[in-house]
């Protein structure tokens, strides 16, 4: 039974410079610029992370093929985010709740990454990643 | 309010410098002409994320969910975020911003981001933030960012 608090195993990831020049192409900013696009936040905190969102969901017996969707993404900035640094990743399991809406009942899963960059010894951002997940059939 | 297209960079941060800062202040739209499937292509594969909704219409219609690629969550994140750091000018003044995704955006739409200043305080500036589909309109996300306010701007 994961809880609220279970810290995740710690991943890493570089900030490669084709990464960033494709997610500013991707979400319409400038894929060319020496400062990364701040959403790619999101991006180091999840493929960064010591698992995949797959693996994830398996720790909430979510099954395979379940339409999970992400519901809320905050992103906190702490230092400039760095084309070619390496960042390591902690996650951990913030809220987990079960909750009824209009298509029956879900979990709110929340995720917590902090992204901290290795070379300068620093905490770089942290992502708060709610997740909707159904569960049909649940009281 | 002044409509900013995605070309249109560098005209819209001279546009801003040079208005005060202060709560009711409306960020410059940003426009996204048309949710763009190829792109979509390329962040399944930046996030090795095989969901064939984002590059498989026939996944789409067997889920009868229409009959266009949905684009990713994360893309609505990036969108508001180019508004904010459009209108700072520098994106090293985001603080924080949250999204809340309220529905499903399809390729091809076409989606105006917009903002407004809620708070100011010496150092920093609060905004609100939505994302439309322009046809409809139907409120895609929501959210709100925190912004870090260069000294002599208020």
């Amino acid at each position: 039974m994961v809880t609220a608090g279970q810290r995740l195993p710690n991943g890493s990831i570089r900030l490669k410079p084709h990464y960033a020049s494709l997610w500013g192409y991707c979400v319409c900013g400038d894929p060319d610029a020496i400062v990364p696009h701040p959403s790619i936040g999101w991006f180091l905190a999840m493929r960064g992370g010591g698992v995949t969102i797959d693996e994830l969901l398996g720790l909430f017996d979510v099954e395979p093929g379940t339409s999970t969707v992400l519901g809320e993404a905050e992103l906190e900035f702490h230092a400039p985010l760095r084309v070619g640094s390496d960042y390591r990743t902690e996650s951990t399991i913030a809220e987990v709740e079960r909750k009824v809406g209009r298509s029956g009942p879900f979990d709110r899963i929340v995720l917590r990454v902090d992204v901290l960059d290795q070379g300068h010894a620093q905490r770089a951002c942290t992502l708060w990643n709610t997740m909707i997940v159904p569960r049909p059939g649940s009281a | 309010m002044h409509a900013v297209e995605h070309d249109d960079r560098a005209t819209a941060r001279e546009r801003v410098t040079d208005r005060p800062i202060e709560a009711g202040l409306e960020l410059d739209q940003f426009v996204v002409d048309a949710v763009s499937s190829d792109r979509m292509r390329i962040m399944s594969a930046l996030l090795d994320d095989p969901t064939p909704i984002h590059f498989d219409i026939r996944a789409v219609r067997a889920l009868g969910m229409g009959d266009r690629e949905i684009n990713q969550g994360p893309m609505c994140l990036g969108y508001l975020t180019e508004l904010v750091t459009r209108w700072t000018g520098d994106p090293l003044r985001l603080r924080r911003l949250r999204c809340r995704l309220l529905g499903n955006v399809f390729a091809g739409e076409r989606l105006a981001c917009s903002g407004r200043v809620t708070a100011v305080d010496r150092a920093a500036a609060t905004c609100e933030l939505d994302l439309v589909v322009v046809a409809g309109p139907r409120k895609v996300a929501q959210g709100d960012a925190t912004v870090a306010i260069p000294s002599g701007r208020l």
